[in-house]
This record gives C-alpha cells, sequence and structure tokens, in this order.
C-alpha cells in the first residue's frame, strides 16, 4: 500500500473551527487535507471527506468549472487554479461569491447542500488540483 | 406584462398578410414549399424529410463545403438554420445571438444579442445550449436562456415584443425552440435540475400576451386536465389525478419540465410534447408516482386542455426525462393506415402510438443494451422494472451499478428523421451505461436540486460484447419496434438526423464529421470533418435553385460536458479493447456553420 499521508477529517474540522489561515499555511508544507490510497496496480481509493467533495463538486460546481474541475469557456480550470489560491481564498470565494470576467460564481454560504461541505469540496479539488486523484468517479476507501 | 414596440417595419410586414390568413397556414405554406427550412423538424409533424432530392445517393461523394460562417460563440450550439427565400437565420448558445444571413453574398443582414445576466449560466444543467428559431407573421421568435421570449422584426431585428417566461433565481431557464401553432407560439421551460415546476404556456404572437398556460404538475386546472375527459390509455384520469402520487407539497418543486420539441397536427389541432424528470434524482424521498412528470401529452392547440397523457416512467429513478420529439407519421399496422405518433425515449424503448386516442401500439427497445426494465406491460403501459437496477430498492448512498441505459439516455434531444420513401426513423442514439447513487439534498430555491451522482460509461462495458463504442445511428421500424441496420459511433451521435428524397440520411458525430448514408441499406456515402463536433440538427434547402446542407458544429451539451473530460477513469473496465481515447483528442470547441453543395456542374 502506498498511502499520501494528510490531515484525517476529524482533525480537519477541528483545526480549521480555529483558524483556517494557519492551518492552509501549515498544510501547504506538509499535510494534505485528502487521504488517497493506491495500490501496486495504481487503483487508489479516497477517504470520505474527499468523495463528499466529488459528490457535492458534481452535484453543483460542475455546471461552469466542467467535470472533474478541468474548467470550461465560463470559469476556470480548478485543477490549475487551486495552485494559486489559499485555504482562506478558497472558503471566502465559494462562501461569497465571485464575479470573474466572464461568468459570475454564486455565493454558496446558504445552501446547506454546499455550505456543509467548504471542508470536503478543497479536499477534493486539492486532490484532483495536486495531481493525485484521476478524472471520473473516486472509490471510497472501506 | 409586455411593451409592443410600434414599428413601421413591423405593421408593414402585418399588411402584407390579409387579415383572415392566420399565421398557421403560413407556417404550413412555408413548411409545404421543400425550398425553405422553416421550422426546426423542417414541417409541424417533426419529421425532418425533405422532398429535395438534387444531392442523392449517386452524387453525394461530391459533397463540398460552399461556404462557413463563425458564429463567435464557444459553446455547445444544438438547433439548426432556419431558411426562408432570400435569408437564412441562425442562433447561438449563451449569449443567444441570431444572426439574419443573405443567401445571395452571405453578408449578415441583421444581428441580434441580447443583454442576459450572467447568472443564468450556472443555473443552467447541461451547457448553455439553445435549440433554435421559430418564424411566423413576418417575425422571428428567440426564445433566451434568461426566459424572456422575443420577437424580432424578420426584416431588421428589431425587438417587436417580448415578455419574461420565469424566474432564472428560482432556476428557470429555457433552451428549447418555441413553435408557432395557429395565432399563438407555445414554449415550454428548462429547471428540472433546481426543482422547477414544469409547464407549456403559449404567447399571443401579435403581442406576447399569455393565451393559456398548463403545468405538468399540480391541481387539475392548473394542469388543464378535465378529469373526466383527459385519458391515460383509453381511460379518464380521474380527479387530483398528479396530487394523489406525490407526498404533501412536493409536486410544487417537482419538476416536469418542458425543455424538448413540440410538434403540431392540423387536422386534430392538437400539439404534442413530453415532460421531463420529477425532481430530486434521490427517489427514495418522493414515493409515488409523481404524475404526469415523464409524460407524452396531447393538448388542444387553442385552449391547451389535454386530450390524453402518457406517463412512460412512473416514479423515476434514473433521470430518463420524457421530453424527446414526437413524431407524427400515417402507417400502415397490421393492415390498418394508423395516425401514429413516434418517440424514442430516454429510457431506452422505442414508443409507437395512436396520436388521436393516445392508444400504446409499439414498445420496444431501440438500443438492446437496455437493461433497467424487462418489457412494457401493454395493458397498463407500466415498465417492469429489473429490481436489481432500481436506484430506490438499492436505497440512499448506495452505488447502483451497470444500469443501461446512462441518465443521457438511449437517445436525448438529438431529434431523429423519417422518410416516407423506406417507412423508416433514423434515430442518433447514445450506447452509455451508468452506475447512479441517490443522496440526500434540501431544496433551496434557485440552487441546484439533483440529489444523485453518476458516471457513464461505454456500453460494453455492462454488455461485455467486447465493443467500446458509446453511440450508433440506427434505421428503425416503428410499426414493428425493430432495428433495421445499425451504425456504431465511437461516440454518442448527439446530432439532429435529416432524411431526403435524395435516398440519403445525414447526420453529425460529436469528432464533428458530416455523414452521409444510404437511406437502405445504411452504407456510408460521404463523410466530412466540420471545425467542432456536431450536435446540431442537419437542414437542407435551396437558393437560386441549388440545394444546400447545412449544419452547426460546436461541440458541448451535456455530451460534450460529459465525454470531454470524465470518461477516462472509467473505462479500464473494457481491457483489452481499450481503444477508447477522450473526445478532446479529436475536436475543441467552435462555432461554425457549415453549408455544402455539389459542385458547379455537377
Amino acid at each position: 500500500m502506498n498511502v499520501t499521508h494528510g490531515l484525517m477529517p476529524l482533525t480537519l474540522m477541528l483545526v480549521v473551527g480555529f483558524g483556517a489561515t494557519s492551518v492552509a499555511e501549515q498544510s501547504s508544507e506538509t499535510e494534505k487535507p485528502y487521504v488517497i490510497e493506491c495500490d501496486e496496480q495504481g487503483a487508489c481509493t479516497v477517504d470520505k471527506a474527499t468523495y463528499i467533495g466529488w459528490r457535492t463538486y458534481h452535484s453543483n460546481c460542475h455546471v461552469c468549472h466542467a467535470q472533474d474541475a478541468v474548467g470550461s469557456s465560463f470559469a476556470p480550470s480548478l485543477v490549475d487554479r487551486m495552485q494559486d489560491i489559499d485555504h482562506e481564498r478558497f472558503i471566502v470565494s465559494v462562501s461569497e461569491g465571485y464575479t470573474g470576467q466572464i461568468g459570475v460564481m454564486p455565493a454558496w454560504k446558504d445552501n446547506p447542500n454546499v455550505n456543509k461541505h467548504f471542508e470536503e469540496l478543497y479536499a477534493y479539488l486539492m486532490a484532483r488540483s495536486d495531481g493525485v486523484l484521476a478524472p471520473g468517479k473516486p472509490k471510497r476507501t472501506k | 406584462m409586455y411593451k409592443p414596440l410600434q414599428s413601421l417595419a413591423v405593421l408593414a410586414a402585418c399588411a402584407v398578410l390579409p387579415g383572415a390568413v392566420i399565421a398557421n397556414d403560413e407556417v404550413k405554406s412555408l413548411t409545404a414549399d421543400a425550398n425553405n427550412w422553416a421550422i426546426w423538424g423542417g414541417d409541424y409533424a417533426g419529421t425532418r424529410y425533405s422532398e429535395l432530392d438534387q444531392i442523392n445517393a449517386g452524387n453525394v461523394k461530391d459533397l463540398q463545403v460552399a461556404w462557413t460562417f463563425s458564429t463567435g460563440v464557444l459553446r455547445g450550439h444544438e438547433g439548426g438554420p432556419l431558411v426562408m427565400g432570400d435569408t437564412m437565420y441562425i442562433h447561438t448558445p449563451f449569449p443567444n445571438k441570431v444572426f439574419a444571413i443573405n443567401l445571395a453574398d452571405q453578408t449578415v443582414k441583421w444581428s441580434y444579442e441580447p443583454k442576459q445576466n450572467p447568472d443564468t449560466i450556472p443555473v443552467m444543467c447541461c451547457d448553455t445550449v439553445n435549440r433554435g428559431l421559430a418564424f411566423a407573421d413576418g417575425k422571428v421568435f428567440l426564445q433566451q436562456a434568461d426566459t424572456t421570449l422575443v420577437a424580432l422584426n424578420a426584416d431588421t431585428g428589431e425587438l417587436v415584443w417580448s415578455v419574461k417566461n420565469g424566474d432564472p433565481a428560482k432556476g428557470e431557464t429555457n433552451t428549447n425552440a418555441p413553435v408557432v401553432i395557429n395565432d399563438k407560439i407555445v414554449t415550454g421551460i428548462s429547471g428540472g435540475e433546481f426543482g422547477v415546476r414544469g409547464f407549456v404556456v403559449a404567447y399571443n404572437i401579435k403581442d406576447g400576451s399569455q393565451a393559456w398556460k398548463a403545468y405538468s404538475t399540480g391541481p387539475d386546472d392548473e394542469m388543464l386536465i378535465d378529469p373526466e375527459k383527459t385519458t391515460h390509455l383509453g381511460q379518464p384520469v380521474g380527479g387530483d389525478s398528479s396530487l394523489k402520487t406525490w407526498e404533501g407539497d412536493q409536486w410544487k418543486i417537482g419538476g416536469g419540465t418542458t425543455w424538448g420539441w413540440f410538434t403540431y397536427d392540423p387536422e386534430t389541432n392538437l400539439v404534442y410534447y413530453g415532460s421531463g424528470n420529477p425532481g430530486t434524482w434521490n427517489p427514495v424521498v418522493r414515493p409515488g408516482d409523481n404524475r404526469w412528470s415523464m409524460t407524452l401529452w396531447a393538448r388542444d392547440a387553442d385552449t391547451g386542455m389535454a386530450k390524453w397523457v402518457y406517463q412512460m416512467t412512473p416514479h423515476d429513478e434514473w433521470d430518463y426525462d420524457g421530453v424527446n420529439e414526437n413524431i407524427l407519421v400515417d402507417q400502415e399496422i397490421n393492415g390498418e393506415m394508423r395516425k401514429l405518433l413516434v418517440h424514442f425515449d430516454r429510457n431506452g424503448f422505442g414508443y409507437t402510438l395512436d396520436r388521436v386516442t393516445g392508444e400504446l401500439l409499439v414498445a420496444e427497445k431501440y438500443d438492446p443494451a437496455t437493461n433497467w426494465a424487462s418489457h412494457i406491460d401493454m395493458e397498463t403501459g407500466r415498465p417492469q422494472v429489473v429490481a436489481e437496477y432500481s436506484t430506490h430498492q438499492n436505497g440512499a448512498d448506495v452505488n447502483s451499478e451497470g444500469i443501461c441505459p446512462a441518465a443521457l439516455g438511449s437517445k436525448d434531444q438529438q431529434p431523429a428523421a423519417y422518410s416516407p420513401k423506406t417507412g423508416l426513423f433514423y434515430v442518433p442514439t447514445n450506447h452509455v451505461c451508468m452506475d447512479y447513487e441517490p443522496f440526500e439534498v434540501e431544496y433551496v430555491a434557485g440552487q441546484p436540486y439533483v440529489g444523485a451522482t453518476l458516471s457513464m460509461y461505454p456500453a460494453g462495458k455492462v454488455t461485455g460484447d467486447g465493443s467500446s463504442n458509446m453511440g450508433n445511428f440506427i434505421a428503425w421500424d416503428a410499426t414493428k419496434g425493430e432495428i433495421v441496420w445499425s451504425l456504431p459511433e465511437r461516440f454518442s451521435v448527439w446530432s439532429g438526423a435529416l432524411a431526403t428524397a435524395g435516398d440519403v440520411v445525414f447526420y453529425g458525430t460529436l469528432e464533428g464529421h458530416l455523414k452521409a448514408v444510404d437511406s437502405k441499406t445504411g452504407k456510408e456515402l460521404y463523410s466530412f470533418k466540420t471545425p467542432s463536433g456536431i450536435i446540431g440538427n442537419v437542414n437542407t434547402y435551396t437558393h437560386d435553385g441549388k440545394q444546400y446542407v447545412a449544419v452547426l458544429s460546436g461541440i458541448g451539451g451535456w455530451a460534450g460536458i460529459g465525454m470531454a473530460a470524465g470518461l477516462e477513469g472509467d473505462t479500464e473496465g473494457l481491457g483489452a479493447v481499450g481503444a477508447y481515447r477522450k473526445l478532446s483528442d479529436y475536436t475543441q470547441l467552435g462555432g461554425v456553420l457549415t453549408v455544402f453543395a455539389l459542385p458547379d456542374g455537377a
């Protein structure tokens, strides 16, 4: 088993509760918000947070940012973009929305289907952006 | 409600028509002339058949590109060009531009670009497509994404009137082509993934005032259903036929949107269309048949009253919208000439009904991979659901695997064609299966209300027949419910077909090829790769006595979004076949009209 180590979901939620900025700075160096385990054949499974993030993303965000977060003519590739923004900027953008050059991202803070899952979205998108999660529906680690 | 703008040009256009002549006659006469392509389906019946035969099975191999035109918009281009006389009218996806092109020199006579709030974009589920224009009474009608229905002066492009058909803040948008019937224009609504309550509405073409409006769900009077006279398979539907099939107030956010094509039979004055999925995609939380989502409707075009309904997929568990086109033909069944309605549903069954009475005559699988139901019970009209593929029985947060067809259906919006010469239907199809996992969601007005995730892959992964194609272009005998021939296509065939008296059938592919095949055998006679993938409809017309074939390229739509990126990870199951390559290796975004003709002197 080749395991990409990261914060466990419980830990993640706890630390985020205390202050997102410092966590983001720390985790960008060493720790990742996702856990992905791959076997020797390269078949990978993901932790619950990353899975819920995938599900939330493909129920709401994919309309503009496209399947697998690869971007479209309306909204940028988040595979690229997530490398440029930190956790705090991410949370502000999804909460408050964002007016881009072409499209307008809605503010998701009042949508219970999304606002409960900001951290899971972050985990999924960072996994995509870090190049450790292939396109398509991820399999959950049993 | 509406602002009628007085313009001299409009008055002049109206003055051409004698007072007694209504638009219906105009559309009938415009479509009777094969030199035009005056309505999305070529005729009211939606046959997409042309009497033109200059281009035929013998010479189509010599076809060449005559001219091209870039729309300047890089999203999915559904629908097709309309041609009346010397002018072609084309439309684009959001921002929904319209161009009137002078066919004599291919210059732009006028163009129109509405100012639409970009907030509309995130509430369009499956790309910002638009399926085209309608023409009558000297006006070109456009149903914009933000739900504004506009009437433009056909000579100048000036706005004559506009009316708001819905509210994007509630998730209501539009993608459909409206249709002019008698003195009214009929249109629908999109938003099945946002808890929108579907409806069909008719506006008067003179001024945009509302004539009637009929919902897909709710109280009888709001659906324009007469409990005694409106029938389902010959029986009166009875009182509260919709309300009884939903829990509590769920019908208010119950979907049944109406974003597909409309056809019309002048003899019976009935307009035909289908309603879409019930909201949410999680079937567990909405027990009951969820009437009248997933239903074929026949309504009186003047009053909107429903004559008959037929629900194809009660209590949907797979997103098999019933919105695909209803093609109206007269054919012999069991030795008797019947007035038929033929419908290729997303759920994988091809239905043939009596279009006057709504009697179900044939219901057979037009993609043999279809597995979610074993068959349709011809007495009750109900599909016999296979438990293994019931996403409701398997429950929320359970991934139901290997369901065929996928949510995008054995066929989606891409309209089929019918040739009276062969008596066959030519159907662009998908050959894709899925895993479907419902989950709990809360309804928030104007926000996505889906509640299921899915992944899609070639049907061969389920059938195990070693195939990797994700589409087929088939010829179908609707009197028997049988495939006559079938051409495998690498990707879903998402373009509208065209059949002609020249014994040629045309369609486009997601890679961007315009193809011509022999209408009897399916043999490929011509293929040309246009600048982008084709999800538009192939149309034909003449100018100066010469036949042309025209199609919009521009990859996108649900197929384009879904296929372009996500499938790679799901193809491991194909193992040795492995020839599958992603769509982006074949084509990129575009927005181009390509017009074909035979070389001069041919």
